[in-house]
């Protein structure tokens, strides 16, 4: 209470500024923009989803919620936002089960750690481009590093095709949780180093096995770090786009047409800007409730 | 926390003192960007006197050099955009025409999604878009919307001390009647753009070793048994098949580029003899017409395995590569691709690599293809216009300071890619360079006679095609994988077609 009183005394004697607008001055930098890079585009776009625009014919017709009806009318809407949630699972496991051990694994005391901690890097400076078109090579039928490898190795008998209808959207997240797994590694790992090292050696003592341990000492430790990496792992998920126009370009036929490869087609390839913009709010509202969802999770689990 | 631990005092920061350093830094930073922004700007965009250095993005062995004929730029850059085809020889090409000329051209090259992101700048009457290379689908749509110039206005001009040295009528006299054509605008009958290059897409080059493993062909005479007809393509095919001389003995263009399948579907189908649509623009195909035909032994190929099954993902460049191999005995490709396969540095093919002339029962093989080169439809002075018509003409036709075909000649005795203008594919150079890389003379004459041949169909000018060719790709690789049956594609792409025109109005 006596530090409390102080306090305020030293900011009312200010005669500069007050707390108050001391604070509105720092964070009007942050509000401005917000203002300019989220709040515009996200305002335009939605008056875009209201709206047939024509760019050929230089016209533009409000519609109003036409376009969302139409959305929801397209055949072939249900199918893009399964295969957004199928690549969206696939992409969240592999890179959360993958980080985790990986994290595990680096947070061990052994020659050359330092090392591998750089090279465990890589992927995630490799750019999603660079990602896409390595993978295309790894993965071609002919040409590519798993067929000949296979193939030298006789498992199997001759080339076969990686990238088919029925497991491109797994093989396509493989190749981006290649790329992803790093950023989640080093998440998981700032947790793990959170963790006193007194804690296992006394479960050590108490005869706690590797699994008792991780379960009881580390999982604690590095909840909210892997809630937080769930979070950013689903959302760059559902969001993929750089990947599926270079690896597959949504095919092959729709295989990997997930919302956002739709969402890239309409707006930028056929200028259907109306339907795009509400393509767009649609998978808004979708990012917007699995976001809530985690959430959610993280707060009530440390209310 | 232990109590025996101090915790540091914070220090207290004066609040004016933290304002006027941010502020300071903020304006540091803007003064700072601006600077470099001025610098930058400065440097890039020339306005220096006859006689000065330009600088040039192109990065090649050609310096930019001098001349003292022409007056120094009066604007900025001319800015050209070129999808990724030897760069290293379009860099040298602008060199030239900088040096020459005393101008600067910025080109970029523009991986990725083409369409979408010309599309972009287009839209947005971008200044850094001023010429950039174009198929017939998209030059008359944008021509449609305006976005691109009409070029029927060319003509022999100076503008202030920028010469325009050939009209349009120039460029016509020198072409080819169907390459004319080619650039003609659907809906208004003027030129829409000019000519890079010329191809016959959709030839079939072989893979004269394999034929010959297969009974079809004897290295050794240097003769061959090829196909006439589609249908005998694919049971010569299977023979090989059979035969176990190759996995997959077909390698079809079913990449996942957006026009690719789309095109082949339509060159083959008009083959057989559907015109795919009427005068008025109305899908004629059906399941009962050639085109139903054709998609049945585009499952059966597939099924049965005899184009590789990984065809469906890969782009050009990778179906290039895949030739190459030496796996497959026929394939589908541009009539230039030849001289690829013919090398023995990166073919595997070379140098047993043919190509099928035009077919006798059926329609020839083959599809116009006279991509080109646009002019952008900017506000901008008559001098810089002018300056692009100037570049454009060096580019697509004839250097002025020389009066000969330059840029053509050297792209063709380089890499193979054609010309439309007779007089450079008469020319004895490039009938030495061609001589010099086909498998047996013959094949120089095959090449000609599929040129003249191949047709361009009238719907690839209707604004609504682009658009539509990429509906088809996702249809028909839907169909050939058995995912989609042949009656619910021909229905789907029927319905996308009158839709598609209904959305644009109309054909034009």
């Amino acid at each position: 209470m006596r530090g409390l009183s102080t306090q305020k005394k030293k900011s009312s004697s200010s005669s500069f500024l007050t707390d108050e607008k001391f604070a509105l001055m720092l964070v009007i930098p942050i509000i401005v923009f917000e203002l300019v890079l989220v709040a515009y585009p996200l305002s335009y776009s939605f008056w875009l989803s209201l709206n047939n625009i024509m760019y050929v014919h230089r016209s533009i017709t409000f519609v109003g919620p036409s376009n969302y009806i139409a959305v929801i009318l397209d055949p072939g809407f249900l199918g893009y936002l399964v295969t957004t949630l199928r690549m969206t699972f696939d992409i969240t496991v592999l890179v959360i089960l993958g980080g985790l051990g990986i994290a595990l694994l680096l947070n061990e005391t052994f020659k050359g750690r330092t090392l591998l901690r750089m090279l465990v890097l890589l992927p995630w400076a490799v750019s999603e481009y660079c990602t896409a078109v390595i993978w295309r090579y790894l993965y071609s039928e002919n040409l590519g590093f798993f067929n000949s490898f296979l193939l030298a190795t006789g498992i199997v008998k001759e080339n076969f095709v990686i990238l088919t209808p029925q497991w491109a959207p797994e093989f396509l997240s493989i190749a981006y949780a290649w790329h992803y797994t790093p950023l989640i590694v080093f998440f998981i790992l700032a947790g793990l180093q959170t963790v006193p090292e007194d804690l296992y050696r006394a479960a050590r003592v108490d005869g706690a096995g590797a699994i008792k341990r991780f379960q009881k000492i580390t999982y604690p430790h590095i909840r909210y770090a892997i809630i937080i990496s769930l979070l950013l792992a689903s959302m760059s998920a559902a969001i993929v786009t750089d990947s599926v126009i270079l690896l597959t370009g949504g095919g092959p036929g729709i295989a990997t047409s997930s919302l956002t490869w739709h969402i890239y087609e309409l707006t930028f390839r056929d200028m259907e800007v109306g339907m795009g913009a509400a393509y767009s709010y649609i998978l808004l509202v979708i990012m917007f409730i699995l976001g809530t969802s985690y959430f959610q999770l993280l707060f009530r689990k440390r209310g | 926390m232990s109590e025996t631990q101090k915790v540091p005092e914070p220090q207290n920061v004066s609040r004016r003192k933290f304002l006027y350093y941010g502020i300071g830094g903020a304006i540091v930073i803007v003064a700072v960007g601006a600077g470099a922004y001025y610098l930058t700007r400065s440097t890039s965009t020339t306005t220096g006197t006859t006689g000065t250095t330009i600088p040039t993005s192109a990065a090649t062995n050609i310096s930019p050099t001098t001349t003292a004929s022409y007056p120094a730029p009066a604007e900025d850059s001319i800015y050209f955009d070129m999808w990724p085809y030897r760069p290293d020889l379009v860099g040298a090409n602008v060199a030239q025409y900088d040096s020459e000329f005393n101008d600067v051209v910025n080109y970029a090259v523009l991986a990725g999604d083409w369409t979408s992101q010309i599309q972009d700048k287009l839209i947005a009457g971008s200044k850094d878009l001023d010429c950039a290379y174009v198929g017939t689908a998209n030059a008359n749509t944008w021509y449609n919307a305006g976005w691109i110039r009409g070029l029927d206005d060319l003509q022999v001009e100076t503008v202030a001390g920028v010469d325009v040295a050939y009209s349009i009528d120039d460029i016509k006299n020198d072409l080819t009647a169907p390459a004319w054509d080619c650039l003609l605008a659907g809906s208004t009958k003027k030129p829409c753009y000019l000519p890079y290059f010329e191809s016959a897409f959709g030839n079939i080059v072989t893979n004269e070793k394999l034929l010959e493993a297969g009974g079809y062909a004897d290295t050794t005479a240097k003769t061959s048994t090829y196909p006439k007809s589609y249908e005998e393509l694919y049971a010569q095919c299977q023979d090989m098949q059979k035969k176990g001389v190759a996995d997959s003995p077909l390698l079809k263009r079913w990449g996942n580029e957006s026009w690719e399948m789309a095109m082949v579907a339509q060159i083959e189908s008009q083959a057989r003899g559907d015109p795919v649509f009427d005068s008025n623009g109305d899908p004629s195909f059906d399941v009962n017409t050639p085109y139903g035909d054709m998609l049945k032994d585009w499952q059966m190929i597939y099924s049965t395995k005899l184009c590789p099954q990984g065809v469906l993902n890969m782009t050009e460049g990778d179906n290039i590569t895949e030739f190459e191999t030496g796996l497959h005995a026929y394939s589908e490709q541009h009539t230039y691709d030849l001289f690829t396969f013919q090398d023995p540095a990166q073919s595997k093919v070379a140098p047993n690599c043919s190509i099928v002339p035009p077919l006798t029962t059926n329609s020839p093989i083959g599809y116009l293809l006279v991509n080109g080169f646009f002019i952008s439809n900017i506000k901008e002075s008559d001098q810089r216009l002018a300056r692009k018509k100037r570049f454009a003409e060096f580019y697509t036709y004839k250097d002025s300071t020389t009066g000969t075909f330059y840029r053509p000649k050297n792209f063709m005795t380089s890499t193979g890619v054609g010309s439309p203008y007779p007089k450079v594919m008469s020319d004895p150079d490039v009938i030495s360079f061609v001589t010099a890389h086909v498998y047996r003379p013959q094949d120089a004459t095959s090449m000609g006679q599929l040129l003249a041949t191949a047709w361009m169909p009238e719907y690839l000018k209707y604004s609504w095609n682009s658009e539509w060719v990429t509906d088809q790709q996702t249809i028909l690789q839907q169909c050939v994988q058995g995912t989609m049956t042949v009656t619910d594609a021909i229905n789907a792409m029927r319905t996308d077609a009158q839709n598609l025109k209904k959305k644009y109005g109309g054909n034009y």
